[in-house]
């Protein structure tokens, strides 16, 4: 009984010793980095391990998360983004559209010599022989055969067909077409006839130059008047090059309209025009005392008896 | 039902030729799509169908939308007339060789109208006025061709499913 009541004792006291060891040792446990250090060297790869995971995991279901609410606000952005792309589009064209007719305004406005309809292009006729357009006004406004078509930047043509509510235009560049040309340099003013041409329907030619003639490449030409359908002044184009022909007494330029026929869209249609007809040469027939036949001779060449 | 199919085809292409290509294309790139349906028809329907879609592009394109009587008319009716004895001998119904007949068909066209041009007494030189009428436009129309073959096609094989 009493060795049981000893030995009991003696293991209350050692627990106790042992508990104040640890209590003591868990108080200096900076102060014994050999039991600290070794517990954290052995459970930090567990523990880092397992907070990176649950961080991962947690990110990829925030991002999962946030691409789920995403996707439906991106289906909606993406609409948004097309309906923006197409009120641009919209607006970029009546931008243009403003700029054009803006233009067109101002060169009415400013022409106060001629009287002036605007007309829309319909049709074009491209890509053979034939250069012409149609117009969306026709004999009901006013429209009819031999009216000059200008735009801002130059002639354009003169209408061929009228019907009654669209007329057909000739354009210069159209091989059948001749229209009066002059060469607007002050000690130049050559006259001559400009045509379309038929093998490159974009480079219209001024034909049958006299080969001493005061043509210069770069030259403005500008309609001389002759011809009863352009007024005179308005811009033609300017002479691209010149060349010699085989004959040799003649030569001809390749001229570069001012007007870009490919970007047509609307065009002005002199209705009247109250500039002054250029003066005609006066011509009297002569009779040719060598032939005594009778012929006409021009201004220049007439014979002086 | 398939007749309006191709009068509405027939509408829709000369407000392609007359409007829309000419806004959008360079002259020289500038394709005859009514010549490659003229060439389509006549291929795979025969002779009566295209000299009849000769006449009507012809007029339209000689009086609508040009007007130089004859320089579209003689040169297509020409060509569907021929072009169905011709296509007996290649003819595979094959939509390379639709595209042959459509690139070949485009330079007869030109040359044809050049040699109209020739004979009226017109300032053009062959040669040049070919050149520049055909390329690069012979071969738009090459492309012109192969897509209204596969819808002519179509066409004809949903036409004869249904009926």
């Amino acid at each position: 009984m009493f060795s049981s009541e000893k030995r009991m004792i003696t293991t209350v006291i050692i627990m106790c010793l042992i508990l104040g060891l640890f209590g003591y040792l868990w108080k200096q446990r900076t102060h014994v980095p050999f039991v600290t250090t070794t517990i954290e060297s052995i459970t930090t790869p567990f523990t880092y391990g397992t907070a990176k995971s649950l961080e991962g995991m947690s990110t990829g279901i925030a991002v999962l998360d946030q691409w789920i609410n995403e996707a439906a606000t991106i289906d909606s952005l993406k609409e948004e983004k097309a309906a923006l792309l197409q009120k641009q589009a919209t607006y970029d064209e009546l931008v243009a559209e403003n700029i054009r007719l803006r233009q067109l305004l101002q060169f009415k406005s400013d022409q106060t010599l001629f009287d002036m309809e605007a007309a829309h292009v319909i049709t074009r006729d491209m890509g053979a022989f034939t250069d012409t357009f149609t117009i969306d006004k026709g004999s009901a406004d006013g429209m009819a055969v031999n009216m000059p078509i200008v735009v801002p930047s130059g002639v354009v043509g003169y209408i061929s067909d009228v019907y009654e509510h669209s007329s057909r235009v000739q354009t210069i560049l159209d091989p059948r077409s001749a229209t009066g040309v002059i060469v607007q340099r002050p000690e130049s003013r050559v006259a001559a006839i400009l045509k379309g041409n038929g093998n490159r329907p974009s480079e219209p030619q001024m034909v049958n130059i006299a080969r001493d003639s005061d043509v210069l490449n770069g030259d403005t030409l500008v309609t001389s008047g002759y011809g009863g359908i352009y007024p005179k002044g308005i811009l033609v184009g300017h002479v691209l090059s010149l060349t010699n022909d085989e004959e040799g007494f003649v030569k001809t330029a390749t001229v570069q309209p001012a007007v870009n026929f490919k970007t047509l869209e609307e065009v002005f249609v002199i209705v009247r025009s109250r500039a002054s007809e250029p003066g005609k040469a006066e011509l009297t027939p002569k009779l040719i005392p060598q032939t005594q036949r009778d012929e006409v001779q021009g201004a220049k060449g007439a014979m002086q008896q | 039902m398939r007749l309006l199919v191709y009068i509405l085809l027939g509408v829709f292409s000369f407000l392609l030729q007359a409007v829309f290509f000419p806004h959008l294309m360079p002259y020289q790139y500038m394709p005859n799509l009514l010549l490659m349906w003229i060439v389509v028809i006549t291929l795979m329907r025969g002779r009566y169908w295209g000299l009849w879609v000769a006449i009507i592009a012809g007029i339209v394109q000689d009086v609508v939308i040009s007007n130089f009587f004859g320089l579209y008319l003689l040169p297509y009716i020409l060509i569907a007339y021929s072009l169905h004895n011709w296509s007996h001998t290649i003819y595979e119904e094959q939509w390379y060789t639709t595209v042959g007949w459509g690139i070949g068909m485009s330079i007869v066209c030109v040359f044809l109208q050049a040699l109209l041009l020739f004979v009226a007494r017109e300032s053009i030189s062959i040669p040049l006025y070919m050149w520049y009428h055909l390329w690069p436009s012979a071969l738009i129309n090459g492309v012109l061709a192969f897509l209204l073959h596969k819808l002519t096609w179509n066409l004809e094989a949903k036409d004869e499913y249904i009926w």
